[in-house]
């Protein structure tokens, strides 16, 4: 069968079943030279355990790609190999590698602390360091060894600004940040990581713990920020993809199927296994 | 309808039937835990409190016509059956026990005359008895102008004391110092062309060989292994030049003794003047002294004499420290009197081996191990729990090793004291003291040879790094070289080689250092435990969003893992300093002892002087309770410093409660 082909049923399950590799369906993206990230043929294991399977992906600059898929199927794992959190993971292995603007991120040379501190991550709990509103969102420069008082407030009202939360806490900065609501802890958290000027801005489930009017804020605040980050974003919320995303990739067991434009992707699924999960008949 | 016939069996005969029992079980266990607490806290605070309050002094007639002035203590009932009473009759210096039982039917009549004075005094105890007249005018003073005596003999004795324990304590300090100093260039004459090193050079060699491992480790981390090697080796070559630096020559050397010593003499005669001169003066105070007498004469008529071998000589005013009249008192002086003897009680040496005066050194002894021991062990503990639960391997090897730390904590205490007598005092101690012992000493050449080999396998450590087993090992035997070399070093022959041939060593027998140390691993159980809870309870979401921040493993550990630990760390250190505060056995073995005739901290550099002994409270209600010669009479200071110790271990518990809530109302929310 050829990739052109009309879907047959369940092309995946079969694949897997036999053992089969299988070539992801993808289609409509911009030009390598567009693509800040290009995943290379990556696979993971933890310990024995195979959780991604060659996947090879490229991801637009400047743009919001999706990451959805049923629990399990390693739309995290993904996310976290591109900071090289899992290193932190005790068992871990890798294959293939995964660049950067061209530049690897697996090889031995990679300084994993600077790629870090270009690769900003959101993650699905807000976790605010037990600081005060300022410290948190200046972490990022005050690891880096930055002291000039100027710089850092400057930065810290950019990044509320961006985030959407300079209004709110303006006046308290001072402040614990344990003491914000969830959805500006949130939002607090996004500040944070755009307080380093990253290339690449990963969101793992940002909204997955708020309710929806935290929720509507967050989206809102990704649109606004797409354009000036490139913003690879983890979701189980159909309608959240479709709504902040640019590029959506569907992802089932370990494995990359169907990526493409959003709005392809979700009224045109060309896999039968992407049509049955973004119509919600499974996952 | 046979289900439930089951069903409601079940229900009388299983657990459940036991119905409230359980609970009251627990109340009542509960309950005898708080009475045991509040009782056994109760009974210190009344009965150390009640210590020092002024009693009445009875005046008793017996049917021999006998009168006995005595305090009431107690009452008991004797073979025969009859009651009796213990009086505290005092006066030893007059051949009297100062403990007397007085039974009911010996007794004609019982008073209490108001004119009875009762003395505290310097030595022998306390004196009752009555104001008499002087045997030379035939007059009695009035208690206005004998309490003016009083005053004056005080201000007297202010005088002498602050002489002898101030300019004259200076002086004997001085001479001590020329002495040693004298002894010290015998001692080079005698060693000749020895190049023995003195202290000095050898720290600064110590210092250097630090700052040569530090720079072979910065190196090592720029990846610069070339410089590695060409830092091992300048400091072997460092090191060489220093030690085998040439002596002077024989006849140099005999010249430049001479005139060390003929200087030192000089200046040793000039100090023997200063002493003359300061000695006079205190012989004529003393003599100016012994012209103020006082009158008080027991209930016999014999007057209050000077001590027990001096009978013929009347008590000297200056030997009083506080008189009153316990019969004649308003509840307010009592007050007066009270608060005056708790204050004294507070800022005061002791007296009359312990039993009397003040225990303020043993306050600062107990203060001071303390804080020392906290300042060992809670660094220690933290880095060790900090690589035990961020850095390690989770295996094996830490199971083991998280299974010995808890069982340290299970080791008697007395364990601890010995080792700290026999690793600390002696063989640390010992080699500071007095350099390494000569049976371990190597000769110089296989010291070199040790020294070359150390450094080598430094540097192969260096190049060898990427086989990362090979290249532990290799940082493992250069450690312990490093190790050997300085136990077993020629060149080395202490600090303090010349008090030691004096027959008396510093650091070589316990202390307040050795002491700290010993209570400091004592403690160190508790510290790791608890910190490395409160490490593992930082939630990994911290850890994580400040990894992903890119911050390195060091960063992370010091803004977040450890600022968030914090509150289990002060646990651990609450808990430590509690420990160590109220430790006895240990101590009785490495530096606690019975009297201290200095103090481990002075206003003087270097102002802690960790070489010293010292009294700490624990101990002090030991040897009060068992060891004093008049445990009667000590019975008072055993309940005083039993609350004291206990007051002083709930008011650090409660320092630090309120530094951990602190820290933790920064960890939940609010204004910082």
């Amino acid at each position: 069968m050829t990739t052109n082909a009309p879907a047959t049923p369940h092309r995946v399950l079969d694949a897997v079943n036999e053992g089969k590799p299988f070539g992801a369906e993808t289609y409509g993206l911009p030009d390598v030279t567009d693509c800040i990230l290009d995943v290379d043929r990556f696979s993971l294991w933890y310990g024995a355990a195979q959780a991604l399977y060659e996947v090879s992906m490229r991801v637009p600059k400047g743009r919001v790609t999706a990451l959805v898929g049923p629990s399990g199927c390693g739309k995290s794992t993904l996310l976290r190999s591109v900071n090289r959190l899992n290193d932190l993971v005790a068992g871990v292995r890798t294959e293939g590698d995964m660049l950067l603007n061209a530049r690897s991120l697996y090889a031995p040379s990679v300084d994993v602390i600077a790629l870090r501190k270009r690769v900003g991550m959101v993650f699905q709990k807000s976790n605010p360091f037990p600081m005060s509103i300022f410290e948190n969102v200046v972490y990022p420069l005050r690891i880096a060894g930055e002291r000039r008082r100027g710089v850092l407030k400057e930065v810290c009202e950019r990044s509320l600004r961006s985030a959407a939360l300079w209004d709110e806490v303006s006046d308290r900065l001072s402040e614990s940040a344990l003491g914000l609501s969830g959805g500006q802890q949130q939002r607090l958290c996004i500040a944070r990581a755009i307080a380093a000027e990253p290339e690449v801005l990963l969101m793992d489930e940002p909204c997955s713990a708020l309710d929806p009017i935290a929720t509507a804020r967050i989206e809102e605040l990704i649109s606004e920020i797409a354009g000036r980050y490139t913003v690879l974003i983890v979701t189980h919320n159909m309608q959240q993809a479709s709504r902040v995303s640019d590029f959506t990739a569907f992802m089932y067991l370990g494995r990359l199927v169907e990526y493409g434009p959003t709005a392809d992707l979700f009224q045109t699924p060309r896999l039968t296994e992407t049509e049955e999960y973004v119509t919600g008949r499974f996952g | 309808m046979s289900s439930d016939a089951a069903i409601s069996s079940r229900s009388t005969t299983g657990p459940r039937s036991l119905g409230v029992l359980p609970q009251w079980m627990m109340a009542f266990a509960l309950s005898v835990c708080a009475i045991m607490i509040v009782g056994l806290l109760g009974l210190i605070v009344a009965q150390g409190a009640a210590s020092f309050w002024p009693k009445p002094v009875d005046e008793i007639t017996l049917h021999d016509g006998g009168t006995v002035l005595g305090i009431p203590i107690r009452s008991g009932v004797n073979f025969d059956g009859d009651p009796q009473t213990l009086y505290r009759i005092g006066n030893r210096d007059l051949g009297q026990i100062p403990f007397r039982w007085i039974s009911e039917s010996e007794i004609e009549s019982r008073s209490r005359p108001s004119d009875v004075v009762l003395l505290e005094r310097r030595e022998w105890g306390i004196f009752i008895g009555r104001l008499a007249p002087d045997p030379e005018t035939g007059e009695t003073t009035t208690w206005e102008g004998f309490a003016g005596d009083l005053d004056d003999g005080a201000q007297r004795r202010r005088e002498i004391d602050g002489l002898r324990g101030g300019a004259l304590a200076r002086v004997n300090r001085e001479l001590t110092v020329n002495r040693q100093q004298i002894a010290e260039a015998d001692l080079r004459l005698a060693d000749g062309q020895r190049s023995g090193l003195g202290s000095a050079p050898w720290v600064i060699i110590l210092g250097a060989g630090l700052l040569a491992c530090g720079a072979s480790f910065l190196s090592f981390a720029r990846r610069a292994r070339l410089r590695g090697a060409l830092v091992a080796a300048g400091g072997l070559l460092v090191l060489w030049t220093a030690l085998e630096r040439p002596g002077l020559a024989e006849s140099e050397l005999v010249e430049w003794h001479q005139a060390r010593v003929e200087s030192l003499a000089d200046e040793q005669r000039e100090i023997e003047q200063r002493f003359v001169t300061l000695n006079e003066r205190l012989v004529t105070l003393e003599d100016a002294d012994r012209q103020h007498r006082v009158s008080v004469a027991a209930s016999d008529g014999t007057l209050a004499p000077e001590s027990q071998s001096a009978t013929d000589r009347r008590l000297m005013a200056s030997q009083v420290i506080r008189a009153i009249r316990p019969n004649a008192m308003s509840l307010w002086d009592r007050f007066g009197v009270f608060g005056s003897r708790w204050a004294e009680y507070l800022i005061d040496d002791p007296r009359e081996a312990n039993t009397e005066g003040g225990i303020f050194p043993v306050i600062v002894g107990t203060v001071t191990v303390t804080l020392l021991l906290t300042v060992v062990v809670v660094p220690l503990g933290v880095l060790a729990a900090l690589y035990i639960r961020e850095y390690a391997k989770q295996g094996v090897l830490i199971s083991v090793l998280r299974v010995a730390i808890n069982n340290l904590a299970g080791v008697p205490s007395i364990v601890y004291g010995i080792f700290g007598l026999g690793f600390f005092c002696y063989a640390v101690g010992g080699y500071i003291d007095g350099g390494p012992d000569a049976s371990v000493t190597m000769g110089k050449a296989a010291w070199w040879i040790v020294a070359i080999g150390c450094a080598s396998a430094f540097v192969s450590a260096l190049l060898f790094r990427s086989k990362v087993r090979a290249a532990g090992v290799l940082w493992a035997l250069g450690a312990t070289a490093v190790l050997v070399l300085f136990a077993t070093s020629p060149y080395f022959d202490g600090f303090f080689r010349v008090k030691l041939l004096d027959g008396e060593p510093t650091f070589g027998s316990s202390g307040l250092l050795w002491a700290s140390l010993t209570l400091a691993l004592l403690t160190l159980p508790v510290v790791i435990v608890s910190t490395e809870e409160a490490i593992a309870a930082v939630p990994q979401s911290l850890r994580e969003a400040s990894y992903g921040c890119g911050a390195s493993r060091w960063q992370t550990i010091s803004r977040v893992v450890l600022p968030g630990a914090m509150p289990g760390v002060m646990t651990g250190t609450i808990l430590a300093m509690a420990r160590g505060a109220g430790e006895v056995a240990p101590l009785m073995v490495v530096g606690a002892v019975k009297l201290a005739p200095e103090l481990p901290i002075e206003p003087r550099a270097p102002f802690v002087f960790a070489d010293r002994s010292f009294m700490h409270l624990g101990f002090h209600i030991f040897d009060l309770g068992f060891q004093s010669p008049d445990s009667e009479a000590a019975r008072g200071m055993v309940w005083t410093t039993t609350l004291l110790l206990i007051v002083l271990v709930v008011t650090m518990n409660l320092a630090a409660i309120y530094l951990r809530g602190r820290l933790r109302s920064r960890l939940v929310g609010g204004h910082f």
